[in-house]
């Protein structure tokens, strides 16, 4: 029984690596759009899989728009714009350097476009129990200014909690989008070798104090600011890193 | 109560026997014949069903537990996820309620997210639009108007026009949220429709829109797109409060 269940846990890593090792090679442009893949047999051997688990494998990455399958014409990656691009694996498979400045601007984009409202409405409908869990993920922000993982994961605990207190049941299923995204931007926002800045923390006190007061435009405008701030810690450390490439 | 014609847009995401199996048991859970955590019927009994192999029930299943609407375990069966699990913003689910039975809050949530994200897509295609972004929603306008005694046909064109409206936005993100609204639109349009509307006043307040996309307004893009949502909310609610009170004159 116990074999049994471990070799499904390897068969399923398998799987999960073929597909994250190809997405990934197709997300940062090593498969450009186009480009064919490499053939069954030599993902075969690649992978050390069967052609079953390469088979499996191309169906999730078509069904992420990734890859088309043609008769005869091999099985090569499809434009950019037919990527699912909300799809969390897909998104998650940019790496910093994948993300070019037109696609930082959409993803911020999208911020702006869900963040705010989802404030403006948790100001109007949030619990204590909602009001209580965005606390705790604040102070845990304030608490871990110098240790950056983990700050990282109580401002995306915090902003997931705000749409959760929006208690809209479509736009709390917005929260894998929003994590997703989140997670990229969070990591270009980075400085590894710097505490987060103070201006960062008391820009979230400021969102997590209008919506436990109930002030909807307040709360909206706060997150508006907070995403403008990350936006331009994104912009300077790009520009930074241009000057020094050059 | 005659019912105007509309197409059928309840959603398959898979052709042929499949595709029924996942529309009939979809259904099923979404409109409450099955209820979260009972349990599904056997395998052998949907065989018998639907006619169907195990492979295709099985495919079939494997749809249903990616939408978030069943869980398969290990000597219980299969069972009915809670609701909070559905994938909501999946475009066959939401698809599968029955316009006449949804509930109130899910009608609320519809709408509310629609003026979430629509407002300000217009704002961004006043911000960016090309020409032929403006030619495609005018198009998509110009439908409507032609339509205003088409139920059917205007309700593709006003499909048409908040999708070009998306189209405009110039973010490839954004564009991919339109599938969620093209779903919300169909769902909501089935639900609003059928009645007293006053298409030639929808017409009117779209074409504010694209006016203001025109010249370049961005405040008063997103205004008037506001305005075509508060709209929409107003008739769902005129139409709702008919269908009880049909349902209490009923015998």
């Amino acid at each position: 029984m116990q074999q049994i269940s471990e070799r499904k846990n390897t068969t399923r890593a398998l799987h999960e690596r073929i597909i994250g090792d190809l997405g990934q090679e197709i997300v940062s442009g090593g498969l450009k759009p186009g480009e064919r893949l490499p053939s069954d047999s030599e993902l075969i051997e690649r992978f050390s899989a069967s052609r079953t688990a390469i088979r499996e494998a191309m169906k999730v990455l078509s069904t992420k728009g990734l890859i088309e399958a043609r008769q005869r014409a091999g099985t090569r990656v499809r434009p950019r714009a037919e990527w699912d691009l909300l799809d969390t694996d897909v998104l998650g498979w940019h790496t910093p350097d994948a993300i070019n400045d037109t696609f930082l601007k959409d993803l911020e984009e999208l911020r702006e476009l869900i963040e705010p409202e989802a404030a403006g409405l948790a100001a109007m409908r949030a619990t204590d129990e909602d009001i209580e869990e965005m606390e705790n993920a604040f102070l845990r922000m304030a608490d871990s200014a110098a240790d950056r993982p983990a700050f990282a994961q109580a401002d995306l605990e915090f902003h997931l909690a705000i749409l959760n207190a929006s208690h809209n049941q479509l736009i709390r299923k917005l929260k894998g989008i929003t994590g997703t995204v989140l997670g990229v931007l969070f990591k270009l926002q980075t400085e590894v070798t710097r505490p987060v800045p103070k201006a960062n923390i008391d820009a979230h006190r400021q969102i997590f104090v209008m919506i436990r007061d109930g002030d909807r435009r307040g709360a909206e405008r706060a997150m508006h600011q907070t995403i403008r701030n990350g936006a331009k810690t994104i912009a300077m450390r790009r520009k930074r890193q241009r000057a020094v490439a050059s | 109560m005659p019912r105007t014609a509309l197409p059928d847009t309840r959603r398959s995401p898979l052709a042929g026997v499949h595709g029924t199996i996942v529309l009939a048991i979809g259904e099923d859970i979404v409109r409450g014949a099955i209820k979260p955590g009972e349990r599904l019927p056997q395998e052998a009994a949907l065989i018998e069903r639907f006619r169907a192999s195990r492979t295709a029930i099985r495919e079939a299943m494997k749809v249903l537990t990616a939408k978030g609407l069943v869980r398969a375990r290990q000597r219980v069966g299969t069972k009915v996820m809670p609701r909070a699990e559905w994938d909501l913003l999946d475009a066959d689910v939401l698809s599968w309620h029955d316009p006449d039975t949804i509930s109130d809050a899910l009608v609320g949530d519809l709408v509310e997210l629609r003026q979430f994200l629509e407002p300000k897509a217009a704002r961004l295609a006043a911000e960016r639009a090309t020409e032929e972004d403006i030619d495609a929603i005018q198009a998509a306008y110009e439908d409507m108007a032609l339509a205003v005694a088409e139920p059917a046909e205007f309700y593709d064109a006003d499909i048409a026009f908040h999708l070009a409206v998306f189209a405009g936005c110039h973010n490839l993100l954004i564009q991919r949220l339109s599938g969620i609204v093209e779903t919300v639109l169909t769902l909501s349009f089935r639900l609003q429709r059928p009645g007293l509307v006053d298409l030639q006043e929808a017409v009117e307040a779209h074409g504010r829109v694209i006016d203001r996309i025109r010249v370049r307004d961005r405040a008063g893009a997103e205004r008037a797109m506001r305005a075509v949502i508060g709209r929409a909310k107003v008739e769902l609610r005129r139409r709702r409060r008919r269908i009880t009170m049909a349902g209490r004159d009923a015998p």
